[in-house]
């Protein structure tokens, strides 16, 4: 009986594997997908895709030996769906969205229709919601199609760039749920890292330029940022790993490498105001004191040194507050997320009513820097 | 007369929670019952409350009735209100295993192959779950154990590797519309699920302090009900809210250094989940019939049940928006409600008052 049970088992999991109910699809037809870039040109959505190259280097007994490993596509069509839906009828092969490494916009796409194009990929589970997203200097297209030099997925060079943020703090990570996330909040601004391409100085071959940080007003607006105001958001937002600043010191120009950075924000509602008291520490390498005598460095330099990085963020960041919050109302520290878990009523009644945030909140911000390693350290006393 | 299979108390345990978790995986925000976005991460703990509230009525009818089923109690009463109650409770048990495999259905014609028509692939775990119920409670009951270790590991695994991507800010302060909302969705809520029912009808399968595993079984639930939905909020914020399916979001998001795809993993083990609770509701439905209809043809029995599955799954699985409008249809709360408190008390009253009469003469 259990063997006439499993025979019979198997048989229909034959029957269903060969009748067609279920798609199976062979991998040299699908078109794994590596990078997406969105243009809204002209009254329609241009999508390019790069795509792995695997019709012609993967098939069996096939002569054809790609010359490439990837290939970009342009589809367009009046909904970014209907783009996507023209690729099997141009390539042969069915897409597979969820390999894909980066979504980019066009910054004028971004500009003018961030809400539309990125619909599809907020509603569609095709593409996966961990996709990092970025817009471009120039077209999505241009941007998506560079040539990298052969062998090498545009998508994953997009990926490793992106990721950088991990060392040197100058890039955000915004997976599409986290940007998504924020453009879904009453208050907050999305924003992403914004990416450029420029000439490799040794071949002519493309690299990847990250410009700063592309951020989103509910307004519409798109404010851009730098790299270096990038570092002071991801300071105050607890999100910065590594990162680096260079200080000109009374003995020469110095660097300060962040190891660890911890940002603690206390709010407290006083005078009709949410009061953010924001606490920053940094444990800091100095790998570089550049000096006209190689001296080494005195526990009085180095404690100076330390007082100054800190007062030089301190200034970053309230540069970025003015820039950001105050002069353009982007939200992109989360305050109004925070203002309603400490106090709903006066979220409801002054945030959300009044629709301008940044009037009823101010910051003290204290930075803290301690050095751990410095190479070389004179203990005696400076004369 | 023949011998029925008993389970103890942890596998019956094992049983209940995979059963129940399913729906938690594959929750869809109703359409008909708002929640503020704050009161999402406590909505366990009142439905818990609800549930101790059935569980006291399912240990009351028992403690009443001798550890006899309802279906049971109701033979000493008059055998043919028996078999009225059991078509009653088969009924629910079909709808509930319908409802539970259109559900399971609409997740993964969404999320894991939208372009496939995915009928003969609930055929095959209809038959399957039919397989299963024929081979009696000690078959699912066991497979629970084995499943729900595997299953623990791989949630705990993906909870704390989705820990990194927490954060504080994505969480909304509670109670901001009152307590309605959240009593309300959490009423909606634990109407919806059999699991607690069903007890009326399996409690002579099991062996053991089987007051002590319903308790312990929903505290357990709510707990771990409560640290999913908390990772989710924190972790995804109103773009969790947005989703269709939140919990696969979530799990789409986990990864830990090489290991990716962690989705994958975990929507394969739903599949052994949606098995496990489709079988245990067969199973009792044909463990129904012998309570009031005596010895039973088996295997025309369960096909004719499984045949019931299948219709409610064609109905209610066309579009989900159909499958959103039966599922929260207030039909469903009165007939929960009634085979949850009204039959049971009622029938445990008249057993009482027909003992009492008996000893008296």
């Amino acid at each position: 009986m259990k063997k006439a049970t499993a025979v019979f088992l198997i048989m229909i999991s034959v029957f269903m594997t060969s009748c067609g109910e279920i798609e199976i699809i062979e991998l040299n037809e699908r078109l794994i997908i590596e990078a997406i870039g969105i243009d809204f040109e002209d009254g329609k959505y241009k999508v390019t895709i790069e795509g792995l190259d695997s019709f012609t280097s993967g098939s069996e007994g096939n002569n054809i030996s790609s010359a490439r490993l990837t290939k970009c596509y342009l589809f367009e069509g009046e909904t970014i769906g209907m783009a996507m839906n023209s690729i099997s009828e141009i390539t042969g092969q069915t897409p597979l969205f969820s390999q894909a490494r980066v979504l980019i916009l066009g910054i004028d796409t971004a500009r003018e229709h961030l809400s539309e194009a990125l619909d599809f990929f907020r509603r569609e589970y095709t593409t996966r919601t961990d996709v990092l997203i970025a817009v471009s200097e120039g077209s999505a297209s241009e941007t998506v199609s560079a040539d990298f030099g052969e062998n090498v997925s545009a998508g994953n060079i997009f990926e490793a760039s992106l990721s950088s943020y991990r060392h040197t703090g100058k890039s955000t990570y915004t997976p599409l749920y986290r940007f998504l996330n924020s453009m879904m909040g009453e208050t907050d601004s999305a924003y992403c890292p914004i990416i450029g391409i420029k000439d490799n100085a040794f071949s002519d071959k493309k690299e990847v330029d990250i410009k700063g940080t592309a951020i989103f007003s509910k307004n519409e607006n798109v404010h851009i940022i730098t790299k270096d105001d990038t570092l002071a958001v991801m300071i105050m937002n607890n999100d910065a790993e590594n990162g680096d600043i260079t200080l000109n010191t009374a003995k020469g120009i110095c660097t300060f490498e962040i190891i660890e950075s911890k940002t603690k924000t206390g709010i407290e509602i006083k005078d009709g105001k949410a009061v953010f008291n924001v606490n920053i520490s940094l444990r800091c390498d100095i790998p570089e004191y550049q000096t006209e005598d190689l001296s080494g460095l005195s526990k009085d330099d180095t404690e100076k040194a330390a007082i100054q990085a800190a007062k030089q963020i301190a200034a970053l960041i309230t540069d970025v507050l003015d820039e950001t919050f105050y002069k353009n109302n982007c939200d992109i520290f989360d305050i109004g997320r925070k203002i309603n878990l400490k106090d709903n009523s006066f979220y409801k009644n002054n945030i959300i009513q009044t629709e301008t945030i940044s009037e009823n909140v101010t910051f003290n911000i204290k930075v803290s820097v301690s050095v751990r390693r410095i190479g070389k350290v004179i203990l005696e006393k400076d004369e | 007369m023949e011998k029925i299979g008993k389970i103890s108390t942890g596998q019956m345990f094992c049983v209940l929670f995979l059963s129940r978790i399913i729906s938690l995986f594959t929750f869809m925000l109703p359409s008909a019952s708002y929640l503020p976005a704050g009161d999402r991460i406590i909505t366990a703990i009142p439905v818990m409350l609800f549930e101790f509230l059935y569980a006291g009525i399912v240990i009351f009818t028992l403690k009443k009735n001798e550890a006899q089923s309802i279906l049971e109690t109701a033979k000493n009463i008059s055998p043919n209100l028996s078999k009225i109650l059991a078509v009653f409770y088969i009924l629910a048990f079909i709808w509930f295993a319908g409802i539970g495999t259109a559900r399971f259905e609409l997740f993964i014609s969404t999320v894991m192959f939208p372009n496939s028509e995915l009928t003969l692939m609930i055929v095959i775990l209809l038959v399957a779950a039919l397989y299963a119920s024929l081979k009696g409670i000690e078959a699912i009951g066991r497979a629970s154990v084995i499943l729900i270790t595997i299953l623990g590991t791989s949630v705990i695994f993906i909870l704390l590797t989705v820990t990194g991507e927490f954060e504080y800010s994505n969480l909304k302060p509670l109670f901001t519309e009152g307590l309605s909302p959240v009593t309300g969705f959490a009423f909606y809520v634990s109407v919806r699920a059999a699991e607690i029912m069903t007890l009326h009808v399996s409690t002579p399968v099991i062996n053991g302090n089987v007051k002590k595993m319903i308790f312990s079984w929903i505290s357990v639930f709510a707990a771990v009900c409560s640290v999913i939905l908390l990772c989710l909020s924190g972790v995804t914020g109103e773009y969790g809210d947005d989703q269709i399916f939140p919990l696969y979001t979530l799990t789409v998001i986990a990864k830990f250094g090489i290991f990716e795809r962690l989705d994958d993993i975990l929507t394969g083990l739903w599949v052994l989940c949606s098995f496990i609770q489709v079988a245990f509701l067969l199973y009792l439905c044909l463990l129904s019939l012998r309570q009031s209809f005596g010895k039973i043809k088996k295997i025309p029995s369960a096909i004719i049940c499984t045949l019931g599955v299948f219709i409610v799954y064609i109905i209610t699985s066309d579009t989900v928006t159909v499958f959103s409008e039966t599922v929260s249809s207030k039909f469903v709360d009165i007939m929960f409600i009634v085979l949850i408190a009204a039959v049971p008390l009622s029938v445990t009253i008249l057993n009482i008052h027909k003992r009492n009469r008996r000893r008296k003469t």
